[in-house]
């Protein structure tokens, strides 16, 4: 539902609804394209119109985002700022995680989970748009991998002890393991990907965009984040390698463990019709 | 959690067995359109294995330590052969001492089960192909029938009398026995594997079943139309003493065949339950089945030789004299009735049990 | 015991550094003697507070250069081995005619297209004639720089066709050159530009004041400190030892003198304060003379800090400073944004070159009303907020690298008597970039090579201490 505007005289306003594709590598929701991050399979933002699909069903699932953006021409600062949060704010069922805002030289920019509201000068509103959409686009992609690997974390608890020792009964789980260490590696390479967005080089001489982009970029802590997650998945490759590891060295050692315990069982069966023998041998 | 499928056979085991002791020993009738005989052993051996596997892993979820489970395993199994020996020597004479009964067999399987369960699966299904193949040509050897000239096991007090009853010629020899526990254990195993895919499992099992009650009646067949020194020796028909490969056969398939049908039908359908009366029931056999062996034997056993001594003959005098079958049978039914009481009433005052006792013995901590 | 002595004259960041790599360095037994004018430690770093209020604010060097981008940074290395804590700076803004620039379409709104077109083909011509290796390097290749780049950093600036862009250009810079382009070489003012760009150079300061370096240093040099001692006379003897001689102030006014000897003698004074001391010895006057001339560039720097009832600014500027268009190009500092839980705010105008030679003989009152009054119009509502001022005059206090000016070599530079003086030594920014980190490095140079002059002649500089050591002076 499309939050109600602000009691705020922006000379113009425009309210969309978004769509967040993470890395889809058609446009299922046929809308617009308004962002584009480089990654393989691409993430997007496009606009959604009352055709598109709705927010999820689809895999991986889209976020469905409003973005208002508002020439704040005459508005002073502060009242700018405080429409917009209001904006961000209304409806919302739960305050965490909090609406995060910058005010950098005449342009607000609010963000949430699932508004985003920028105001600047009229003049100045197309050239800042994109640089807020790109940092979207980068935020949502960063929390999907965020929110996949916390939900990936009792799985990994359950699975670390097969990275120390290995037996027959993990042996079914093989396929399980294999599967979730191709999904880990799938999420290295989209963490990976998101790099040269996130450490681009700062700009000078810097413009409008380039020094709002480089602050929401330092205000939503995308390259803290992208190392901490870089962290987390050198812990879920290290045990899931290990478990690969461990799996492999027990099938060797199950193939010529499989040929002793047929010889030993062989052995058993000649020994006993021997001492058989020798028994009847006796009774006779 | 109880598997009422479980519960539900083994009372159909126990109860079977009741009936056919009860009429064996009081009538002698070993008729088996009305009261089939030979299938009880196979089905609880076989749920023997598979409610070790349930109990074993139990113990692995609750984090048990692998050498105490073991212990307790180890244990359990040495009560058996030792309540086995003792069972022989005050219910039946002190010379059937070592006649190799079910329960000296279900002691030494914990124990052969409890070696192999960390070896994969299909060393179990070897180890009881082995045993399969191997028991005709043990019986060979051993002369079999020079151990059964009277109708029952007859061995002489000699260790290699005992090493032979144990493996091959007493009345749950350990080959071909000991298939029963391992497949049972194997399929435990199988289902917990293929919990995903349970229904598609058991299908397959009862497939494999039917295959192999074919198989052994086909066995069976076969060897009367052709019989040869081969035949003879390794296809003797459904036999129980020795357990011949088409018994063992066709009751394997027996029980692959309804196991896994009781298992659909009464855990896995959603709408369909047992009546609380028969759960109960079920419940009350399955638990203390131990206690109803050795009860029911106790009952129908012991008066006869108290009787026989008190009238100065010898002790089995009246085996098998008694009275009718029907009467036999009429008498199982009310100590089945009466044990079902006396066991409800022990769970619920508490009364010990020969399983209480097991797990007082056995699941102490050291 | 046998140890060797060495003094060093200046307790500023110099003098420390070079006892700190001593310490390092040295493995012989060794006697360190850091002897100090006043009554402070700490030269150019300071930290200080106001009055009426517990911010501190620098009144020295407000930053530090972290070169890390580009290479090694020995000495942002140095500051977080201390256990110090940094915490970055930046700042594009200019505020030109009252209007805050912070960014090419601010320019291009106040100037025109034209401008910006012509900023941004500096920007573009200043990083193809300095690359990232040469501007870390700058030191070793500034010859090389100077012989492709000649000339003054004026006769480049007037190579801009739009008078406004090289008044931005001039604004931008003013404040780090500390003198005027004029009397700078072209690869020192690109130097100087290029030190805004991010992959160049960034900068930090340190969180809690930047002395704060001083004393994290002063806690783990196990040296000799002698506070109060103004050195007057080196004496080069035939032996090889060095009598410094230096005068304390004694009670009552008076004063006395007292000598001491060394086996090595470090002076790590700013290059003005040479031509104070006298030295002593078979031609060694005339060669430092000779050194100090060659090195003589004097700039100088005026700070200007002032205390507010609250930081009224930031709704205008939000970076760790800006550059003013008043005063012929200044820094405007906000001090307090790096202590954002205080209530009040501080800001510093920091005023370089002739500027600040001027500006400098004015009264300290004068000087904050000027400074009030320097503030653009958006921000003159602020003025009444005005709590308290401070004042710090730095003049000759640095040097510049004038336009075609050699550098010497490394040796060269710190030996300014071979032959007569070989164990008389000299540390200072002014014989690197002057720069702090400059400092670092012409104190390793030196402190590595006694080092090694210790190693490979160990009997040669060791004497038999016959006498107890004179008394600890206590640090101010």
């Amino acid at each position: 539902m499309t939050a109600a505007l602000p009691p705020v005289p922006w000379a113009s306003s425009q309210t969309q609804r978004l769509l967040f594709q993470p890395g889809v590598t058609a446009n299922p929701a046929g809308g617009t394209i308004l962002c584009e991050v480089a990654t393989h399979p691409p993430c997007r933002l496009v606009v959604a119109d009352a055709a598109t699909s709705a927010p999820g069903g689809t895999d991986p699932p889209q976020t469905s985002l409003e973005l208002l953006t508002a020439a704040n021409d005459g508005v002073p600062e502060a009242e700018a700022l405080q429409a917009l949060r209001n904006w961000a704010e209304q409806g919302r069922p739960h305050p965490d995680p909090a609406i995060q805002t910058l005010s950098l030289h005449g342009v607000q920019v609010v963000w949430g989970p699932e508004r985003v509201g920028v105001a600047a000068p009229g003049a100045r509103l197309p050239l800042v748009l994109p640089t807020v959409l790109e940092f979207v686009c980068l935020e949502q992609a960063l929390s999907g991998l965020e929110r996949r690997l916390a939900r990936s974390w009792p799985q990994l608890e359950e699975d670390s002890p097969l990275a120390f020792d290995f037996d027959h009964r993990a042996d079914r789980r093989r396929g399980d393991l294999a599967r979730r260490f191709q999904e880990v590696l799938g999420l290295r390479g989209r963490w990976a990907q998101l790099q040269p967005p996130l450490h681009r080089p700062l700009v000078y001489p810097p413009t409008l965009a380039s020094q709002v982009g480089e602050r929401l970029r330092e205000r939503a802590r995308l390259p803290e984040r992208w190392e901490s997650l870089g962290s987390q998945i050198d812990v879920f490759q290290n045990v899931y390698e290990q478990c690969a590891q461990r799996a492999h060295d027990w099938r060797l050692a199950w193939k010529g463990h499989t040929l002793e315990i047929l010889i030993i069982l062989l052995l058993l069966g000649q020994t006993l019709l021997l001492v058989f023998e020798l028994f009847a041998g006796r009774e006779a | 959690m109880r598997r009422s499928s479980i519960d539900l056979l083994r009372t159909v085991a126990i109860v079977l067995m009741v009936l056919v002791h009860f009429v064996e020993n009081l009538a002698g009738q070993q008729s088996r359109v009305w009261l089939p005989t030979g299938l009880a052993a196979p089905l609880f051996a076989f749920l023997s294995g598979f409610s070790h596997w349930l109990w074993r892993h139990s113990l692995e979820d609750r984090h048990m330590s692998p050498s105490e489970i073991t212990r307790r395993a180890v244990r359990r199994g040495l009560f058996l052969i030792g309540l086995g020996f003792a069972f022989n020597v005050l219910v039946w004479m002190p010379e059937d001492t070592f006649n190799w009964d079910v329960l000296t067999f279900l002691g030494i399987s914990l124990l052969i089960l409890e070696c192999l369960h960390e070896q994969p699966r299909f060393v179990w299904l070897i180890t009881a192909g082995g045993a399969f193949v191997i028991a005709p040509l043990l019986r060979q050897l051993a002369d079999y029938d020079s151990y059964w000239t009277q109708g029952w096991f007859d061995p002489d007090l000699t260790l290699s009398d005992g090493f032979t009853g144990c493996l091959a010629t007493g009345y749950f020899p350990l080959c071909p026995w000991v298939v029963f526990p391992l497949v049972g254990y194997s399929v435990a195993d199988l289902l917990a594997e293929r919990r995903d895919n349970e229904n598609s499992t058991l299908n397959r099992l009862a497939l494999l079943g039917a295959g192999l009650l074919v198989a052994g009646g086909l066995a069976v067949w076969w060897g009367t139309l052709h019989p040869s020194p081969v035949a003879n020796a390794m296809l003797r028909g459904w036999t129980m003493f020795p357990p011949s490969p088409e018994y063992i056969t066709g009751t394997l398939g027996l029980v692959l065949l309804v196991f896994p049908v009781a298992r659909r039908v009464i855990d896995l359908a959603p709408d369909r339950r047992l009546p609380a009366g028969l759960t109960r029931t079920c419940a009350t056999f399955s638990r203390h089945s131990l206690s109803v062996y050795l009860l029911h034997h106790v009952v129908h056993l012991w008066p006869m030789w108290l009787i026989s001594l008190a009238r100065g003959n010898d002790t089995t005098d009246l085996w098998q004299q008694v009275t009718s079958p029907g009467v036999a049978l009429l008498l199982a039914l009310v100590f089945l009735v009466a044990c079902q009481w006396l066991l409800r009433w022990a769970d619920d005052v508490g009364a010990p049990t020969a399983e209480s006792v097991l797990r007082w013995l056995c699941d102490s901590p050291p | 015991m046998t140890a060797c002595r060495i003094g060093i004259v200046g307790g500023g960041p110099g003098g420390l550094l070079t006892a700190w790599h001593l310490q390092q360095y040295v493995q012989a037994p060794c006697e360190i003697t850091i002897l100090e004018a006043s009554g402070r430690l700490g030269g150019k770093l300071q930290t200080l507070r106001f009055h009426h209020s517990p911010i501190p604010y620098e009144a020295g060097a407000a930053e530090f250069y972290d070169y890390s981008v580009t290479g090694e940074d020995p000495l942002k290395d140095l500051v977080l081995s201390l256990g110090l804590s940094i915490t970055p700076m930046g700042g594009s803004a200019v505020l030109l005619d009252g209007q805050v620039l912070a960014h090419l379409d601010d320019i291009e709104a106040h100037s025109g297209a034209a401008v910006r077109a012509e900023l941004e083909e500096f920007d573009r011509r200043a990083a193809d004639a300095l690359g990232r290796h040469e501007f870390f390097e700058a030191d070793l290749l500034m010859n090389h720089s100077l012989a492709q780049l000649p000339g003054t950093f004026a006769s480049r600036l007037e190579r801009l066709a739009q008078p406004q862009a090289r008044r931005f250009l001039e604004t931008l810079i003013h404040s780090d050159l500390a003198t005027e382009p004029d009397h700078t070489s072209v690869p020192y003012g690109l130097h100087n530009y290029l030190m805004n760009r991010p992959e160049y150079l960034r900068l930090y300061s340190i969180v809690g004041g930047n002395e704060r370096l001083i004393e994290e240093l002063v806690r783990r040099l196990d040296v000799r400190f002698q506070m109060r001692h103004r050195v007057t006379t080196i004496e080069a003897r035939p032996t090889g030892e060095y009598t410094v001689t230096a005068i304390t102030p004694g009670p009552d006014g008076t004063t006395s003198s007292c000598t001491r000897d060394f086996d090595y003698v470090i002076v790590a004074l700013p290059n003005p304060q040479l031509r104070q001391l006298c030295f002593v010895g078979n031609g060694v006057a005339d060669e430092v003379q000779r050194h100090q001339s060659h090195h003589a560039h004097p700039a100088h720097y005026l700070r200007m800090t002032l205390l507010f009832e609250r930081p009224f600014w930031r709704s205008v500027l939000q970076e760790s400073y800006c550059m003013l268009d008043q005063f012929g190009g200044c820094c405007l500092y906000d001090e307090s944004i790096r202590n954002p839980a205080a209530d009040e705010g501080v800001l510093g105008w920091l005023l370089g070159g002739k500027a600040a030679l001027e500006h400098s003989e004015r009264p300290d009152a004068e000087l904050i009303e000027l400074a009030l009054a320097s503030l653009p119009p958006a921000l003159q509502f602020g003025t009444g907020l005005f709590r308290e001022g401070r004042v710090h005059r730095w003049m000759a206090e640095v040097s510049a690298l004038p336009g075609g000016w050699k550098l010497w070599s490394a040796d060269r530079r710190h030996q300014p008597a071979p032959h007569a003086a070989p164990g008389l030594f000299l540390v200072g920014d002014y014989l690197f970039d002057s720069t702090l980190n400059g400092v670092l490095d012409s104190a390793g140079h030196v402190a590595g090579w006694i080092a090694g002059l210790l190693e490979t002649t160990p009997d040669h500089s060791r004497r038999t201490i016959t006498t107890p050591p004179p008394q600890q002076e206590t640090l101010s």
